[in-house]
């Protein structure tokens, strides 16, 4: 097999295995509708009212679903290859949880007569993730050095401590936006339209152009600091212009769908296991890991206790966390 | 290519680690810094590749500053590699030696015919040709060495700078990797300034040896020069017989007792 079969029959696997959810994930629901059926509604053949299902609430959805766990796997993979620990990632860091914070301050804030508009939302989220972030780095800095483990226990405390925050607002909201905010925080993408992924949609592609022209950077940094300078990076602005775009990264992706968990964390690992660590290749492959991990939790959530419906946060949870304790357990970060 | 420093001074918290140092390096030579632990020859080679900045003083590349040339014009100057660096998983020796073209690529642009012949020099060079796709965890810790060694040479440098390439290594590797340093100087014309922890192994090889003390030059010489009893006591604390090696003529330490007369020592 040569090279560029080893790595590019990885990225149609996964393609493929999206692909195969997201027709999956558009024929099932409290109607079912089978393929040829959805290829007609697809196509705007088929008859109006499977046509109104597919485009009205079942695409949008699935487009979100796919556009988030894209967002926050790159944010992922960023994160562990600038820490180069295997552990790290959006959720564990706090910047799921900070921009949980600054959304539901937003809701709190139309809860008293100020509204902002929606397509501000991913702003405020990259805000409150990059806020996050900061006091994050600032909490594990010591001698000028982000020890990972103190990295980790930092995002743990920072976790608690936005979580409690968060939560101190929310119960300030009536019933109906604290259900709002209440389902916004476990990750839900019900009721998704199409104006989410049309705000999403821009702030991905820009970040993820920014992103494209930094893989060797980011090949560097996983070298570590020494090497990396060695090699001519200014690694210090490199660092910080990358952790930019994974912030702005976690910030868009839990914009609209919610504190996602997990996926940020297991879809760069899957993509390094495929692929090897090159960021030009890992990258791709994670975000479409990602998106395919979200749409198999939205479908799950959405079909597994019908017709209850668990938020995708949940289901990747439930499904993530074993990952990570078999991770911590197999010792497996990145070091070889 | 000429590096010089001038009244180097570092300190971490209230602990000076090189006090008022200053050294030119000769191009085309093996300089060797040797010296007890902690005293500051990593700290030396790291401000001389412009990876560490120190508080006072300033290191000179071709006469100007190093802090006003960017990273990556310095990276097209020298090669530093530091000890015991460490690669992700799953990296092969040709991706890990064509990191060594980053300051010679721009944004988005492929690897050119100048990378590639670049690389597969410096995998020939360093005799990893056969060992090209194979994954660095899978190799010894000596070839592993090599394939770094390879991603500084691919760099292009004129300098080639080493912290402490044979740590970790056994004996067969060690004296290997020491006969590529030496190739490196003598064919390719490299001048190369190398941080060692053996003394008999930088006595070997190099031109002119630097001894460091608490941040501070005791010594700089040929080997012959340097490696003295007096020197060995003074510096090292140990009492030794210096003979001649038996093949190359180049000064050997044998120890065989600690100093333990000294002033400093006593109780």
């Amino acid at each position: 097999m040569t090279k560029a079969m080893k790595t590019a029959s990885p990225i149609v696997i996964v393609g493929l295995v999206f692909l195969a959810l997201a027709t999956l994930s558009l024929g099932t629901g409290s109607m079912n509708i089978d393929p040829s059926a959805l290829f007609s509604a697809l196509l705007g053949t088929g008859d109006s009212g499977t046509s109104l299902i597919v485009w009205s609430i079942r695409l949008p959805r699935l487009v979100l679903a796919a556009l988030a766990g894209a967002s926050l796997a790159l944010a992922g993979a960023i994160l562990q290859g600038i820490t180069r620990n295997g552990l790290a990632d959006p959720g564990i860091l706090g910047l799921t949880a900070g921009a949980g914070l600054a959304v539901t301050g937003l809701i709190w804030l139309q809860s008293n007569g100020i509204a902002v508009e929606p397509h501000w939302r991913p702003a405020v989220a990259f805000a409150g993730a990059a806020f996050a972030a900061f006091i994050t780095a600032i909490a594990a800095r010591r001698d000028g050095v982000i020890a990972p483990v103190r990295l980790l226990l930092a995002g743990i405390g920072m976790n608690a401590l936005i979580g409690a925050a968060t939560l101190v607002i929310a119960m300030g909201l009536d019933q109906q936006l604290y259900s709002a905010a209440a389902v916004w925080l476990s990750g839900s993408l019900s009721g998704a339209g199409w104006s989410a992924s049309a705000t999403l949609a821009p702030w991905l592609a820009i970040l993820a152009l920014a992103l494209a022209a930094q893989t060797r950077q980011l090949d560097l940094l996983s070298l570590g600091d020494e090497t990396a300078a060695g090699r001519g990076l200014a690694v210090d602005t490199c660092r910080l212009r990358v952790a930019a775009i994974a912030v702005g990264l976690a910030g868009a992706g839990v914009a609209f769908s919610g504190g996602i968990g997990f996926v940020g964390l297991v879809a760069p690992h899957m993509a390094r296991l495929m692929v090897g660590p090159k960021h030009v290749v890992a990258l791709p492959l994670a975000a479409l890991c990602g998106a395919a991990i979200t749409v198999a939790a939205d479908l799950i959530g959405r079909t597994a206790f019908a017709p209850v419906e668990l938020p995708a946060g949940i289901v990747a949870s439930a499904l993530g966390a074993p990952w990570f304790i078999w991770l911590m357990w197999n010792g497996k970060d990145q070091k070889g | 290519m000429t590096i010089e420093a001038r009244h180097l001074h570092f300190h971490y918290d209230s602990e000076t680690v090189i006090n008022d140092l200053s050294l030119s390096i000769i191009p085309g030579e093996i300089t060797a810094l040797v010296g007890p632990n902690g005293s500051g020859k990593s700290t030396l080679l790291k401000a001389l590749a412009r990876i560490l900045r120190p508080q006072s003083g300033e290191v000179l590349l071709e006469g100007k500053p190093i802090g006003s040339w960017s990273a990556r014009a310095v990276a097209r100057k020298l090669a530093l590699l530091p000890q015991s660096p460490e690669a992700p998983m799953g990296l092969s020796v040709r991706d890990l030696a064509g990191y060594g073209r980053h300051p010679w690529r721009r944004a988005f642009q492929g690897s050119g015919p100048q990378d590639r012949a670049a690389v597969d020099r410096a995998l020939a060079l360093t005799g990893m040709t056969s060992f090209a796709d194979r994954m660095l965890g899978s190799l010894s810790g000596g070839q592993r060495q090599r394939a770094w060694i390879a991603m500084a040479l691919s760099q292009d440098t004129d300098v080639l700078m080493l912290d402490e390439p044979t740590s970790f290594l056994d004996m067969a590797h060690q004296v290997e990797l020491m006969q590529l340093v030496e190739r490196l100087n003598a064919e390719e014309g490299r001048t190369i300034v190398i941080v060692l922890h053996d003394l008999n192994q930088a006595a070997r090889i190099a031109h002119r040896m630097v001894v460091l003390d608490q941040g501070s030059i005791a010594a700089d010489g040929n080997p012959a020069q340097v490696m003295t009893a007096q020197m060995l006591r003074q510096v090292f604390g140990v009492e030794s017989d210096v003979i001649s090696d038996p093949r190359r003529g180049t000064p050997l330490c044998l120890p065989y007792s600690a100093y333990s007369s000294g002033p400093d020592l006593e109780p």
